[in-house]
């Protein structure tokens, strides 16, 4: 270094140091706050997504994506079943972020019955980058595990108080209005209808996520030894389904643990009115009331016949 | 390694903390062991393609020197045949191979060369350009051979510009690896500035402005032509933020260390025309193609007059496009460039004429919202699949009309925001609005520092953090 060099690296870590100090304050300020406003949330995604880990205990409850989010309507099972329902299904999200919001909630109670709606790829896509949903819970050991799986050094980019709420600053405004309020107990109806086009197929990727399916059949495990009855469905789609990975993941649990049932809506004349669709992969809200009606009437004849002796 | 990555968050710090303790002699070793290192985070067998053709270029270069004549002339050509080759091998054998096989399809030949299998490695034509700009240059006799082995292989592999430029040439850059760079407050400042400004154009635009266009490009079949155009507008905001973010990043990575690599992108949406716009966009490549190809072509061809430069045009933006890649799509929207600028050059002095007619207020905003649109046009295919897609998206964008589609109302929110930040910034700059306002270099120590901490938090805030790629790492 020059004789100067000395002088000009003081300078440095000088200045270095306080925009440290400063970005550190406002990382905490900042996160703080919006930590504030999150608990404070009275509608909308991120209040669906509170509730359903730290607040519902609806006997019935559904799982899974977007798909489950928009396919199960808690009006129609609430009125077949006559007991509480509750739709913790959300937007992009996939099998872990399912077992990491049913691991909450079996940390609280034990619910009568458990629906996971699966995609038709659900085993064979990776969560990583989905699941940054879960980080404002990230201190709720239930959750942890899973909020972990996210991103490499997720534990160490959490040391930021702003990232567990990055790009959350609309939602969280949105979200502090009651009058907001879009959803049923959980489900968010869709109201537009899909063109009619031509059924095309499916293409599933054929590699498995080893990772996600060893998540989910130990969470299955769990609530198998919990005896709760859990139904793992795919919901209808207007795609023909060629490819089988996630389908034949599903029946091996269906062999593994007894009381965890499978039901494949793929495929199905019957379900292939695009005026039923929001889109090919999304029933919209009449779509949900019929589909809604036949898994309740499904479950509610499933429970009358193991009350036979 | 991605910049927008963590790893490169300690690797970064790591390597210019190790970079000024180090004694200046071994500095270059450090950088090199350090390339390597962010190579090998791709695929790291490819570094041994690297390594055939640094060797090849560092002995071309080596016998160039020592030979004159014709035996000059036929190092050069071998060493240029032997880099193209590896390009040719891994980026457009299966190109010119299926449609080779499409023509001879066409006239009932029997024509079977199997396709490859292989993975195009990262950045690799950026590092051949590198490598033959100094190949050339030596030929040229405006640069010396380098002899040191290990300083050559950093010249190609310096890990800020590697793997997307920007493209420099020997002159500038090789002789920095000689000084001796000491630790310079203002170096330092600048680059960490700048290397800020970059990870915001990308991590907070480009890659928001990502989802919509990847949302609606990846179901152009669904979307109508209200939604395709503007997609086609957040693509162009995206593909420059994420370029000359990356640049930025690079730029400013090496300007940490003391050293200055050449200016990538110079706010190209305030050119008044397509021959503007490629004297600021991409500057590292224009001039590469400029040098070493536009020039000797209008020079061999100078006899034919104003032709021959559009000839020149046309030949050098479809082999431009052609760099870009490896398919149909990057050839037009080469070739659309090149006619555009072969127009406005034959146009030259009726549009002068024009512009003398219409008020200078009016010109120059038309002028530069034309050239936009005509940019964005181009886009289109730059984007598209192929051809097809292509034309289907521009026939929607002209005839099917209807209601735009929004998709997640909160990522629209914020790409229109930070695109009007973002053209906030740009105009500042380009017309030296408010005395040059900038928050970065204020005169007030209280705004500069107040003004790090604003982009951090926002990154933090409003960046999205899902490790994509930058567009041009495909190159």
């Amino acid at each position: 270094m020059t004789a100067t060099a000395p002088a000009q690296v003081k300078k440095f870590m000088k200045v270095f140091l306080i925009v440290l100090a400063g970005i550190v304050v406002a990382d905490q300020l900042t996160g703080r706050w919006l930590e504030h406003l999150y608990h404070r949330q009275r509608s909308g995604l991120l209040y669906r997504t509170s509730y359903a880990i730290d607040s519902t205990r609806a006997n019935y409850i559904v799982l899974g994506s977007s798909r489950a989010n928009h396919d199960y309507d808690p009006h129609v099972f609430e009125k077949i079943l006559k007991t509480s329902f509750y739709n913790c299904g959300r937007d992009k999200q996939g099998a872990l972020y399912s077992c990491a919001v049913l691991s909450a909630i079996l940390e609280r109670y034990k619910p009568r019955c458990i629906l996971i709606d699966v995609t038709p790829g659900e085993f064979t896509q990776s969560d990583e980058g989905t699941l940054s949903t879960l980080l404002p819970y990230y201190h709720n050991p239930a959750v942890q595990p899973f909020a972990r799986l996210n991103s490499h050094f997720e534990n160490v980019k959490m040391l930021s108080r702003i990232y567990p709420y990055n790009s959350l600053l609309s939602n969280l405004l949105a979200g502090l209005n009651k009058s907001h309020k879009e959803d049923y107990k959980g489900y968010v109806k869709l109201t537009e209808t899909a063109a009619n086009d031509a059924i095309v197929p499916y293409m599933e990727n054929q590699t498995v996520d080893t990772l996600k399916l060893a998540e989910f059949t130990r969470m299955l495990a769990k609530v198998n030894a919990l005896r709760i009855p859990t139904f793992l469905i795919i919901s209808p789609i207007r795609y023909r389904y060629t490819s089988f990975a996630t389908v034949k993941a599903c029946r091996s649990f269906t062999r593994q643990f007894d009381q965890v049932s499978f039901l494949d809506f793929t495929n199905r004349a019957d379900w292939e009115n695009a005026a039923e669709y929001s889109d090919n992969n999304h029933l919209n809200q009449f779509g949900a009331a019929r589909y809604s009606g036949v898994i309740a009437a499904y479950l509610l004849n499933h429970q009358s016949l193991a009350r036979v002796p | 390694m991605l910049f927008n990555s963590f790893s490169f968050l300690v690797f970064f710090p790591l390597v210019t903390l190790l970079y000024y303790l180090l004694p200046y002699k071994s500095r270059w070793a450090l950088l090199l062991l350090a390339s390597c290192v962010f190579y090998c985070f791709f695929i790291p067998v490819y570094i041994l393609i690297l390594l055939v053709t640094i060797v090849i270029d560092y002995y071309a270069g080596i016998y160039i020197e020592r030979s004159d004549g014709p035996v000059r002339k036929r190092y050069l050509l071998v060493s240029i045949l032997s880099t193209c080759l590896v390009l040719f091998i891994f980026k457009y054998f299966n190109f010119f191979n299926s449609n080779i096989n499409v023509v001879a399809a066409y006239f009932h030949l029997k024509y079977a060369l199997p396709l490859l299998h292989v993975i195009l490695p990262i950045g690799l034509s950026f590092h051949t350009f590198q490598s033959l700009s100094y190949v050339i240059e030596v030929y040229l006799g405006k640069q010396k051979a380098e002899k040191n082995f290990g300083i050559y292989s950093l010249y190609v592999m310096f890990y800020p510009q590697l793997v997307a430029g920007p493209i420099e040439r020997p002159q500038n850059l090789l002789h920095q690896f000689y000084e001796k760079h000491p630790f310079n407050y203002e170096d330092v400042t600048t680059g960490l500035k700048k290397m800020a400004w970059g990870f915001f154009k990308k991590v907070v635009i480009a890659d928001r402005l990502s989802i919509y266009v990847s949302a609606v490009y990846g179901n152009h079949d669904k979307h109508n032509g209200t939604s395709l155009l503007v997609a086609t507008f957040f693509f162009g905001f995206q593909i420059y933020c994420d370029f000359s973010g990356y640049s930025d990043i690079a730029i400013g990575a090496a300007r940490t260390m003391g050293f200055k690599l050449m200016t990538n992108f110079n706010r190209p949406f305030y050119s008044k025309n397509i021959t503007e716009f490629w004297r600021r966009w991409h500057i590292s490549l224009s001039t590469w193609f400029n040098d070493y190809m536009f020039t000797p072509i209008t020079f061999a061809w100078r006899e034919k007059g104003r032709y021959a430069t559009v000839w020149a045009l046309l030949i050098v933006f479809a082999v431009s496009g052609l760099w870009h890649g490896a398919n149909w799509t990057y050839i037009l929207w080469g070739l659309l460039n090149g006619m555009a600028i072969a127009f406005e050059l034959l146009t030259k002095k009726i549009r002068n004429k024009l512009a003398r007619t219409v008020p200078g207020w009016l010109y120059k905003p038309l002028s530069i919202l034309l050239t936009f649109f005509y940019a964005c046009f181009t886009w289109v295919f730059f984007r598209s699949p192929d051809l097809g897609t292509a034309m289907q998206i521009l026939h929607k964008i002209v005839f099917v009309h209807g209601p735009c589609f929004v998709g997640d109302r909160k990522n629209m929110i914020y790409s229109v925001f930070f695109i009007l930040v973002l053209l906030v910034i740009d105009t500042i700059k380009e017309y030296r609005l408010f005395n040059n306002f900038s928050l970065f270099d204020h005169s007030s120590l209280l705004v500069r520092r107040l003004s790090y901490v604003v982009i951090v938090i926002m990154i933090l805030l409003f960046g999205v953090f899902d490790n994509n790629q930058f567009i041009y790492f495909q190159f």
